[in-house]
């Protein structure tokens, strides 16, 4: 097995160190925006994402280059605008630019709409694109020297490429980070944007593989990814250094819980061993039809049971998860208020700022489902309880998704170069 | 980009910063003479710049924190403070310490600031509005590096997928086929397609989020004025009582119930079209939530604007403004007297008092941007300081207009800050206050060496270019007579 390892080419393994530190680096800064608020250009997260991607993009930068004008490697190359090289590095340089925009243009939106407090913003989008991209050449990397090789153990190989595909994967969990709390997984929102983003992604990267629990370990290693940073960051002293502070927080606060996408990804390993001969546009109807009902049932009732007592520890983290810029335990004297200001949301009240009050037990607002959401501008978004109509088109959609990523992913298991 | 800018012309003709612009303050805070200026960011979230001058340089610490409303009006015991943090120390102005703070949330904070010296620890809060009401457009440069990185990335994405269609797939010695040579070409439109339909997607959702913010810029609220007999009446729009929190967003209910400033619901200022004949202060009855009536004094049939200002029990202070006009003269002896408010007062700009004089000391007709403007008066019976009273609760009062009526100031020698706002973060709910410079009951001291009584003198400005129109208001103590005078002067 050790062999393996030792024949992957030495710049996968610093493509992969670069996403896993960009990773880490873009886990952490939400953390530090959630615990501290404030930061700068030089702030420790901002420094481990841009250091990743710097790393990246000099790999890469070093492989083209030295495919181009020392022409001393004897393997397969594309050609980009006259420059030689593996297409992974061409899709990192092309996510290391896009990272570099990113910098000039998140500065002037602060400028000139405010600093923003939510994940998803046109330069964040940019940023995601550039470090998504860096992440899947990093995959791409792995998956290409591994395509070349025939008869071989590829136990080193299939390690690493399942581990950067659970990167890959991370990363799409964090765009959906706002719509993922335990306290949203009862409104259509969060199974729309999952089921519609997360089937692309993991598809494409399992069906590649031919490894038999392909889809359960890329799961695996994503969830153990979210699980380690959720027992590691509360160790960790933090304290906010913006106002208004909603709430005590004395740690770094903690990512939601991971999507629990390994009891899907057991379904669809066992589908895909027992739909060995069906063809391809069937097969992706049940993967996508099973990829969804297993979704939804999985979150539906996995929410319920980790907002309750039972997830409110070290392990699963609930309770720690939600930043010091969003009210929790507001206590309301009941006999001092008319009762008119608060309007009811889902199964929410909502005060004059828009903060959920309930009005009979002060504790509980972090252990309730929430059916709202707010902008950063202070604008109410309604969120819409599940209906069976809204779930079909939601499954009609997943479906699509699917086909989509195996597509994609059928290309993915011929790329050499 | 045409139409942005126009959109943006249009929104600082609409609306004008009443109201809304810096906060001075300065005075006595415990032993140490101080003048506090805090810029505003314009923008939520946004870094408010605070300057603090020790003027008799006997400060040698100063600590700063912002405090929203949220934490300190509602007092839940969801709300806490942040720690106070430490200012600069500026190399450049041996008395000046500097800070930038972060406002966060729209609405009213308080900055708290706290000072250190030899004579021990002083603190004191300025009230600030955090609001957005910049609109920023990008720099020629910034459009120039952004637009090429945008075409790198574009051009860099449609070869990518090209490439990975036609040449990724290949093993080491093996060819491009004429099948998919020819196929290139349709790939090549069909990622064009695909990554401009999603450039046009991010776009459009870029708009969405700049429609956001300019529906949560600033805007004086649309105001009614009528007047019938010798009553005005001003009405500021406002949902119902009855509306849902989600109603009352943007509009003045969301700041809940208006508070006295000095013991008046508001402090309006009238002038004549022209701003140079007709001058009238006067306090309003509050007859709703939102709706005011006032006795008017004497004036003379025509077309007349006003200013008004508000305090809200969230701390939050700003100005409305309004026309009216009057088809007759008014001849209302009454209008400080009866259930009229007695601190009611007018002036004939142009009629000149034979007895007093008000005089502005070194005062230029014309000044630059970056000149600090400074505001120190003389009111003289011939060549002799009289004595000054008190004007509802001030030394003096005095407005800044500038000449197309895009900018309003109320200042008092104190500074612009509304003191009820101040006194609710303080947590202070008594209404009594003096500040002068001229009287002796000044409640924040007077640190200035002035010639006895009769000086008056407000902090120092910096302005933005513009022609501008400087109200004052004193009070005599001998004759209780309340004097007004404008000036006029322009900044470069």
């Amino acid at each position: 097995m050790f062999n393996s390892f030792k024949s992957i080419p030495f710049y996968c393994y610093l493509m992969t160190m670069a996403a896993t530190i960009i990773i880490v680096g873009v886990e952490w800064d939400i953390s530090w925006h959630s615990s501290i608020g404030r930061d700068t250009f030089w702030s420790p997260p901002h420094m481990a994402i841009y250091f990743g991607g710097i790393l990246a993009g000099l790999t890469s930068s070093y492989i083209v280059l030295s495919n181009t004008f020392l022409n001393n490697s004897t393997k397969p190359t594309v050609t980009f605008w006259g420059f030689k090289g593996p297409m992974s590095c061409w899709i990192t340089i092309w996510g290391a630019i896009a990272m570099l925009t990113s910098a000039p243009f998140d500065d002037w939106w602060h400028n000139a709409y405010g600093l923003d407090v939510q994940i998803l913003s046109p330069p964040h989008v940019v940023l995601s694109l550039g470090i998504a991209a860096i992440i899947f050449g990093s995959v791409l990397s792995i998956l290409s020297e591994k395509n070349k090789i025939k008869h071989k153990n590829l136990s080193g190989y299939n390690i690493l490429y399942i581990y950067t595909s659970s990167l890959l994967i991370l990363m799409v969990s964090i765009l959906l980070t706002e719509d993922s709390f335990l306290n949203k997984q009862h409104t259509i929102q969060f199974y729309q944007k999952s089921l519609v983003l997360l089937p692309v992604f993991l598809f494409a990267l399992f069906t590649p593989s031919k490894y038999k629990w392909t889809f359960t370990s890329i799961a695996f290693f994503y969830m153990m990814h979210r699980m380690i940073l959720i027992w590691v960051l509360p160790f960790f002293d933090a304290e906010p250094m913006l106002t208004p502070i909603k709430r005590h927080i004395d740690y770094f606060v903690v990512p939601p819980f991971p999507l629990l996408l390994i009891i899907p990804g057991i379904c669809i390993d066992y589908i895909r061993l027992q739909t060995k001969n069906i063809n391809f546009w069937v097969k992706n109807l049940y993967y996508g039809l099973i990829f969804s009902i297993s979704f939804f049932i999985v979150h539906w009732y996995s929410s319920i049971l980790l907002l309750s007592n039972f997830g409110r520890n070290w392990f699963f983290g609930t309770g720690k998860t939600i930043p010091y810029f969003i009210s929790g335990n507001k206590y309301v004297d009941l006999a001092s208020t008319d009762g008119k200001r608060y309007t009811k949301v889902g199964e929410n009240y909502l005060d004059g700022s828009g903060d959920v009050v309930n009005l009979i037990n002060p504790e509980s607002n972090d252990y309730i489902f929430w059916f709202y959401d707010k902008t950063s501008y202070g604008d109410l978004i309604i969120m819409d309880p599940i209906s069976i109509q809204g779930l079909l088109v939601v499954t009609v959609l997943c479906i699509f998704s699917t086909t989509i990523g195996s597509l994609f992913g059928k290309w993915l298991s011929k790329v050499k170069r | 980009m045409i139409k942005k800018v126009g959109f943006f012309l249009l929104l600082s003709f609409i609306f004008p910063h009443i109201g809304i612009e810096n906060a001075y303050f300065e005075g006595n805070i415990g032993p140490y003479a101080s003048r506090i200026i805090i810029e505003p960011p314009g923008i939520v979230p946004g870094l408010a710049t605070i300057r603090v001058f020790s003027i008799d340089n006997k400060i040698k610490k100063v600590m700063v924190r912002p405090n929203h409303y949220d934490a300190s009006i509602k007092d839940t015991l969801s709300t806490f403070l942040l720690n106070p943090e430490e200012a600069n120390k500026s190399d450049a102005i041996d008395n000046l310490f500097y800070s930038e703070l972060w406002l966060m949330a729209y609405g009213a904070y308080g900055i708290e600031i706290f000072l250190d010296g030899d004579e021990g620890e002083a603190k004191i809060t300025i009230p600030v509005n955090s609001l957005s009401f910049k609109l920023i457009e990008m720099s020629f440069f910034m459009k120039i590096i952004l637009f090429s990185l945008l075409l790198l990335l574009y051009f860099g994405a449609i070869n990518i997928v090209s490439i990975a269609y036609s040449h990724s797939t290949l093993d080491a010695d093996q060819k491009l086929t004429m099948h998919k040579k020819n196929k290139i070409i349709f790939i090549r439109i069909f990622a064009t397609v695909i990554i401009t339909f999603f450039i046009y997607l991010g776009y459009n959702w870029w708009l969405s989020i700049e429609k956001q913010f300019i529906d949560r810029l600033y805007k004086p609220y649309a105001t009614v004025s009528k007047v019938s007999g010798n009553t005005l009446n001003l009405k500021i729009e406002s949902p119902s009582i009855e509306s849902s929190w989600i109603d009352i967003q943007g509009t003045i209910r969301e700041h809940g119930k208006i508070i006295t400033e000095h013991k008046k619901w508001s402090h309006i200022y009238i002038f004549d079209k022209e701003k140079s004949k007709y001058m009238a202060h006067i306090h309003p009855m509050l007859v709703d939530d939102y709706e005011f009536e006032s006795c008017l004094p004497p004036m003379d049939a025509g077309e007349y604007l006003l200013y008004a200002d508000v305090i809200h029990e969230d701390g939050y202070s700003h100005s409305i403004s309004s026309n009216f006009h009057i088809n007759s003269s008014i001849d209302n002896k009454n209008y400080n007297s009866g259930l009229c408010d007695k601190d009611n007062s007018y002036a004939k700009l142009e009629e000149t008092n034979n007895n007093f004089t008000i005089k502005w000391s070194n005062k230029k007709d014309t000044y630059n941007t970056n000149d600090d403007i400074n505001f120190q008066f003389k009111i003289l019976n011939g060549s002799e300081l009289v004595e000054l009273d008190t004007y509802v609760s001030m030394g003096s009062h005095a407005v800044i207009l500038n000449a197309e009526e895009e900018f309003y100031m109320h200042l008092h020698p104190l500074g612009s800050i509304s003191m009820s706002a101040q006194k609710k973060f303080m947590g202070d709910e008594s209404d009594s206050f003096i500040c002068d410079f001229g009287v002796i009951e000044d409640e924040y001291g007077n640190y200035k060496v002035l010639d006895g009584m009769g000086q008056i003198s407000f902090p120092s400005l910096n302005l933005k270019p513009g022609s501008y129109l400087f109200y004052i208001q004193v009070k005599i103590k001998e004759t209780q007579d309340i004097l007004t005078k404008k000036f006029n002067f322009i900044v470069l």
